[in-house]
């Protein structure tokens, strides 16, 4: 979906209860109180929004690309956690126990039942919580699948606490039409959750794939095949990224996303590149053969498939070569006409992957501890390294594909801009967000 | 004119749209409260 078209859903789907509760709504009340509700009822359906903004869902993150998602996801749960967090206060009026005869529209009284606002409260301890955790997520030392799993049902509990919240004190929730609404809402966002961990897993289960080799490319790196099980692979661009499971059921949560390094036009099988980083990267060369695995995917947006760019620029550091080696062998495969040039910038020699395919041609390799025979570049990709690559014509014209260590990408990606690339023209995807 | 959108990174790209987006929703926000 177009970026712009995703942002008006967005929009239509956080305003829709608020707008629907000042349809069927009573009369307003003071400012504080419309205030109050107005920031706890936006704050609910934000929420919420985050279950289909989780990166799993293709029809949002291959629109807009996986970083859009993923930092659209981190930003507006902390406007939703300072909405949230803000409206209990704002609330003024007689404190009451319940539905006063003479106040049916609660034009004057709170609710102070403790057991309407025991959720609320419970929520309110939460969801900071669960904010707080996936902002130090890097530093904490949790596995992925611990963090990830106490992440999901952390968001699910929130969600289900503010629903009761919301129908049993809510002015305008416990209303039947915003109950429904609040219901089938939860239900959809909650519900999404079952289709990434119940329903694709099943499908995946379906097809399903088998590790044919586990090659090291170079020191503390690998390619890892896999090859497809009576099916027909996965319809993917040059690119893409997957979630890779290897060796456990396809209910399982332990699988990371891999960028894809083979090319389509290769065949069904594809490769991963991988470098040991964390928990389950560290155990890739104990991989066997014969393993089975699952994927999922593809995702991301990182294809030059179909530009009409005269020149292709693929701009790697470390292993952020995996995707811009497999579109360099999807070009080189179908005989693409596009001009293509790289840099690939490493620390060491030995750690250059696939050194002999890449070939010289076009290929700018530079190394930032070089070895003392090392007649290439030194250094780190940077501007000064760019523009003796480039040529002001091909800044204009040309496609960066950009992929590597967050730092070189924004060196690179901030230099492209002023070297008057268009920003349409700069693809890039990292795994980091913050 | 250039669109300035197409000069900047993508994070700062980014930044514009939930700037924009958090001001809608308070702009409908506004609207609910002072209906």
């Amino acid at each position: 979906m177009k970026p712009l078209l995703l942002i008006i859903v967005y929009l239509v789907a956080v305003t829709l209860p608020l707008i629907l509760s000042w349809v069927v709504g009573g009369p307003p009340r003071a400012f504080h109180q419309e205030l109050a509700s107005g920031l706890g009822i936006l704050a609910f359906s934000m929420i919420l929004m985050e279950f289909i903004l989780s990166g799993r869902f293709k029809s949002v993150s291959n629109g807009v690309g996986m970083d859009v998602t993923m930092r659209f996801h981190q930003l507006m749960a902390r406007t939703a956690l300072g909405f949230a967090l803000l409206h209990p206060f704002l609330f003024q009026g007689t404190p009451s126990g319940g539905q006063r005869p003479w106040d049916t529209t609660r034009q004057l009284t709170v609710t102070t039942d403790f057991s309407d606002l025991a959720t609320g409260i419970a929520a309110y301890v939460l969801l900071p919580s669960l904010v707080l955790l996936a902002i130090a997520r890097a530093h904490l030392d949790y596995k992925y699948e611990t963090w990830r799993l106490i992440h999901g049902i952390g968001a699910v509990l929130i969600a289900g606490l503010l629903l009761h919240h919301t129908i049993y004190a809510g002015r305008y929730g416990s209303q039947p039409v915003m109950t429904g609404v609040w219901l089938a809402f939860t239900g959809l966002s909650v519900g999404s959750l079952l289709y990434v961990y119940l329903i694709a897993p099943l499908w995946q289960k379906a097809a399903a794939w088998r590790v044919v080799s586990v090659k090291p490319l170079a020191p503390h790196q690998w390619e890892v095949t896999v090859a497809p099980e009576n099916h027909a692979g996965l319809d993917y661009k040059a690119g893409q990224f997957a979630w890779l499971n290897m060796g456990h059921s396809a209910f399982s949560m332990k699988e990371n996303p891999f960028s894809i390094s083979s090319a389509p036009a290769a065949g069904p099988r594809i490769s991963f590149m991988i470098k040991e980083f964390g928990d389950f990267t560290r155990t890739v060369g104990q991989i066997k053969p014969g393993t089975p695995a699952y994927l999922d995917g593809p995702f991301g947006s990182l294809s030059v498939e179909g530009r009409t760019e005269p020149g292709v620029a693929l701009i790697a550091g470390g292993v952020g070569i995996a995707p811009l080696l497999g579109i360099l062998r999807q070009m080189r495969l179908t005989d693409d006409p596009r001009h293509v040039r790289m840099i690939y910038g490493n620390r060491a020699a030995d750690q250059i992957a696939c050194r002999d395919e890449l070939g010289e041609q076009d290929v700018t390799y530079v190394l930032s501890d070089p070895p003392e025979a090392w007649e290439g570049e030194t250094g780190f990709v940077d501007p000064a390294l760019m523009d003796r690559i480039f040529s002001p014509a091909e800044y204009n014209e040309w496609v960066f594909v950009v992929c590597g260590p967050p730092i070189m990408m924004d060196i690179v990606e901030a230099h492209l801009i002023a070297r008057g690339t268009p920003s349409h023209r700069i693809l890039s995807e990292r795994f980091s967000y913050d | 004119m250039i669109n300035p959108l197409k000069r900047m990174t993508l994070r700062r790209r980014i930044a514009v749209a939930i700037w924009v987006l958090n001001a809608v929703l308070c702009l409908v926000l506004l609207a609910f409260v002072l209906r």
